[in-house]
């Protein structure tokens, strides 16, 4: 385990040289979120809205999208080079695993900037819309478990898709699909604002559940909806781990084959 | 002058033989990039149809034609000068020495030594995209504007973003969300902003020169005003750029942001 | 008439200081430190037109930032430099339009298109008219043997290939400075000692002046006449390369291998002799005894089975340098 945690303090240590990097991250992501505000602010009031009122609708794009710029691994492409370039075959001679390195490996930044533009998140929310009306603290704790997994979920996916790299010429299509499933369900927009029809489907698949479930527990805590997300994300993050696993035993078989 | 063309139409040539050598490769971004575009469509239909086809003063028609202008003024720069995007990578790699050893604009060779390949699916989503949205005489011209007038303002705010990296010695971050930020303001309706916003996207970022200014010129608002404007603001844009790299580049030939790679 | 004049020139870094651990880490967050490093202290030079240089050291000794400052890319901290009689930072596209540039770790050719392209668009950028790009296009195919890959995108082309075609590239302006920083590095020893001679052959016919900075000991003994070594950022040695030969290229090693086992105690005119079974590793100074000589006696120990002579790497070299500049 201990190597797994030194990976993962390097990876921070790492996140934190680039000042200016981070400055400008805050600088971008303030300014999509008060782009959204003045787009929600607008249609709010021009019609009401059921689902979630405007300060909901705020913090919930805040905390979506600390998770697409922050907490973000973006773990295709590495895989897809290390796969590509032979690199892959001499990390699976090394004492560890390879999907649970990179796991380490990318957490430390993650930790670090969902920490960071969660700080800036709430400045902003407060700054825009203030705190929202019946708000429970307490509610936060399973909102930020969802959003461990949901965060883990995302890497798996992305891990699992760079691994396709052994058997197909290029998962980066793959990889751009799945990335705006993942925006346009849940991100951009909660998905109880999709047609009826579509949210059927969508809310039974893995996408919805990396942005999507831990934003709605934060700004609306519901004890059943907890229960229905946090099962649907353990059962997608073990179904993706399982598929990881069965990728790389299929991969490391085709390196044997063909030696690299 | 002449010289300048017949360097810019050999580059452009180049660019074009190497997507001959790579064509598996150019279809995938192309198509992949046309898809991405097309996603939003569906988020913005999503919303249209709940607010009963008005968001901010724009109709499907208008925000369908400011998707259209803002991804073909995209496409355009970005297959013209290819390495709009890499300035930053190309600073910190120290790889801008090869064009300092040549007896060029450094800007202009560097812009154009690359064309990208995702940039034609952008360009042909704008063109598909207009044609659907059912523009008139006035709307195609004002289109035509967008893409190349407004194609130098989005290339010159790309470029100033990007040119960052002169003085900070690493604007990774700023250079991959330039691209968001100059293409993200221009997909909005101009209505849903408040006054002092609409204002900064004359300067700031200047979206209004990208899209919105065109759309005026498409529904016929003082549009002979508005094409002075715009063309001045090309320039204007155009010129601020250059003379931002260009002051950056100063501190390059000193070597102080060489440090990063000691 | 002087190629490069160079008086006092210094180069100072300020470089962002990057402390180890976490705590140093979230503390530059918020206070970077910096530091100054001077990179190149106060070098004098001189080269004269159609002189063939080496301008050595180990890695980090400001070789890369002297060339630097020498073609326009990087500006002096202070001292006075002129190249070609120009100063290289205010005419520095005057200045581009004479000299000649290779960095081996570098390409100047598109590497997706034909050497032949590159050549052409090369040709656009220093404004050479056609007929007259035709013409040396052709030349430099002849004479560095490219016609065989000339269509061939570059991305295929082997190492060995691919330098011919940077160093034919880089004389399409006919510069008359020539800076070529590790052409050789990676090369096999044919192509090496081919590429060699096309430097010399173009310093020959065109009085081009070569300033070669190369880890291969063989690049200086074979192209220059004139070397100059530096460390820290200032000139150690100035010297020729006659010179550098009698003074700091005598040590060989010579390697035999016998067919039976054989063993011998350290003869007398060896600096260095050891001995494993079948196989004999010596170490002579040329200036006491010929490599001829010494093999000579190591022939008539035993049945040979396989020689090898081998000159001293350049950091054996440099370390000669420093031993005798110290004592």
């Amino acid at each position: 385990m201990r190597k797994y945690w030194m990976t993962f303090r390097l990876g921070v240590t790492g996140a934190l040289h680039y000042r200016g990097n981070l400055v400008a991250g805050f600088a971008t992501y303030a300014m999509f979120i008060l782009v959204f505000f003045c787009l929600w602010r607008n249609m709010y009031a021009q019609s009401d809205m059921p689902e979630m009122t405007l300060t909901q609708m705020i913090w919930y794009l805040c905390i979506t999208e600390i998770i697409a710029f922050g907490a973000n691994p973006r773990a295709t492409g590495g895989v897809v080079q290390d796969v590509k370039n032979g690199n892959i075959a001499y990390q699976l001679l090394r004492p560890y695993n390879y999907v649970g390195y990179k796991y380490a490996e990318s957490m430390g930044p993650v930790a670090v900037n969902t920490l960071l533009f969660a700080a800036a998140g709430s400045i902003l929310g407060f700054c825009i819309v203030g705190p929202i009306t019946g708000f429970r603290p307490w509610t936060l704790l399973p909102g930020v478990l969802s959003m461990i997994l949901g965060t883990s979920l995302l890497f798996f996916i992305q891990m699992a898709i760079g691994l396709t790299a052994f058997f197909i010429e290029d998962p980066s299509g793959i990889g751009l699909v799945v990335g705006k499933a993942i925006s346009m369900l849940g991100t951009f927009l909660p998905i109880e604002f999709l047609p009826a029809g579509i949210r059927q489907v969508v809310q039974n698949l893995p996408f919805s559940y990396v942005t999507w479930a831990p934003a709605r527990l934060m700004v609306g805590f519901e004890g059943g909806l907890f229960f229905r997300c946090l099962c649907l994300q353990a059962g997608y993050l073990a179904a993706f781990i399982g598929l990881c696993a069965l990728l790389m035993r299929r991969g490391r078989r085709a390196i044997q084959a063909n030696g690299g | 002058m002449k010289h300048k063309l017949r360097l810019a139409g050999m580059y452009f040539r180049f660019n074009l033989a190497s997507i001959l050598e790579y064509r598996a490769s150019f279809f995938l971004s192309a198509a992949t990039m046309f898809f991405n575009n097309a996603t939003f469509l569906f988020f913005w239909g999503v919303l249209f149809d709940r607010m009963g086809g008005s968001i901010g003063g724009y109709d499907f028609r208008d925000l369908m034609f400011i998707w259209a202008a803002s991804s073909a003024a995209f496409g355009l720069s970005n297959i013209v000068f290819g390495n709009l995007t890499n300035i930053n990578e190309t600073v910190v790699r120290g790889e801008l020495d090869t064009y300092l050893l040549q007896p060029r604009n450094v800007l202009l060779s560097l812009l154009m030594s690359r064309m990208s390949f995702s940039a034609w699916g952008d360009l042909a989503y704008g063109v598909v995209l207009i044609c659907l949205s059912g523009q008139g005489f006035r709307g195609i011209l004002a289109f035509l504007l967008a893409m190349v007038t407004g194609g130098v303002v989005l290339s010159s705010t790309i470029c100033i973003l990007q040119s960052t990296v002169f003085f900070l010695g690493d604007a990774s971050f700023l250079a991959n969300m330039s691209t968001n930020l100059a293409v993200n303001f221009t997909t909005y309706p101009e209505g849903i902003f408040p006054k002092a916003v609409r204002f900064l996207l004359y300067w700031l970022i200047p979206a209004q020169f990208i899209v919105h200014v065109p759309l005026r010129i498409a529904r016929g608002i003082h549009a002979p005003v508005w094409v002075a404007a715009q063309l001045l603001a090309a320039a204007f844009f155009a010129g601020f750029a250059m003379w931002f790299f260009h002051r950056g580049l100063k501190k390059y030939e000193s070597g102080n942001m060489l440090v990063t790679r000691l | 008439m002087y190629s490069v004049t160079a008086k006092n020139l210094t180069k100072t870094y300020r470089t962002r200081v990057k402390q180890p651990g976490l705590r140093a880490a979230f503390r530059a967050l918020v206070r970077p430190e910096y530091r100054e490093v001077q990179a190149v202290r106060g070098i004098d030079l001189q080269v004269e037109q159609g002189q063939r240089l080496a301008f050595i050291g180990p890695n980090g000794a400001g070789k890369s930032t002297t060339i630097k400052m020498m073609t326009g890319i990087l500006s002096p901290t202070s001292g006075a430099l002129s190249v070609l009689g120009l100063s290289p930072m205010e005419n520095r596209r005057e200045l581009s339009r004479h000299i000649g540039t290779v960095f081996g770790q570098k390409s100047q050719l598109w590497f997706h298109l034909p050497a032949a392209d590159s050549f052409k668009l090369l040709g656009a950028i220093y404004d050479i008219d056609s007929p007259t790009l035709e013409k040396r296009t052709a030349r430099l195919r002849d004479q560095f043997g490219l016609g065989d890959f000339f269509n061939t995108p570059v991305r295929r082309l082997s190492l060995g290939q691919r330098i011919r075609c940077e160093v034919a590239a880089s004389l399409i302006h006919e510069p008359e400075l020539l800076f070529l920083d590790e052409p050789t590095i990676g090369l096999d020893v044919v192509v090496k000692r081919e590429l060699r001679e096309r430097i010399l052959e173009m310093n020959r016919e065109k009085g081009v002046t070569v300033f070669l900075t190369s880890h291969d000991a063989g690049d200086i003994e074979n192209i220059c006449q004139r070397a100059v070594v530096i460390d820290g950022g200032g000139i150690v040695l100035d010297e020729s390369v006659e010179g550098l030969r009698t003074k700091h290229m005598t040590v060989k090693k010579l390697t035999v291998r016998y067919a039976g086992e054989y063993c011998a105690a350290t003869p007398a005119w060896a600096r260095r002799f050891s001995c494993a079974p079948g196989c004999v590793v010596c170490e002579i100074d040329t200036r006491r005894i010929g490599a001829e000589e010494a093999l000579g006696h190591l022939l008539s120990l035993g049945s040979v089975t396989d020689i090898s002579v081998e000159d001293p790497t350049m950091e054996q070299i440099i370390a000669s340098i420093f031993e005798k500049e110290r004592a």
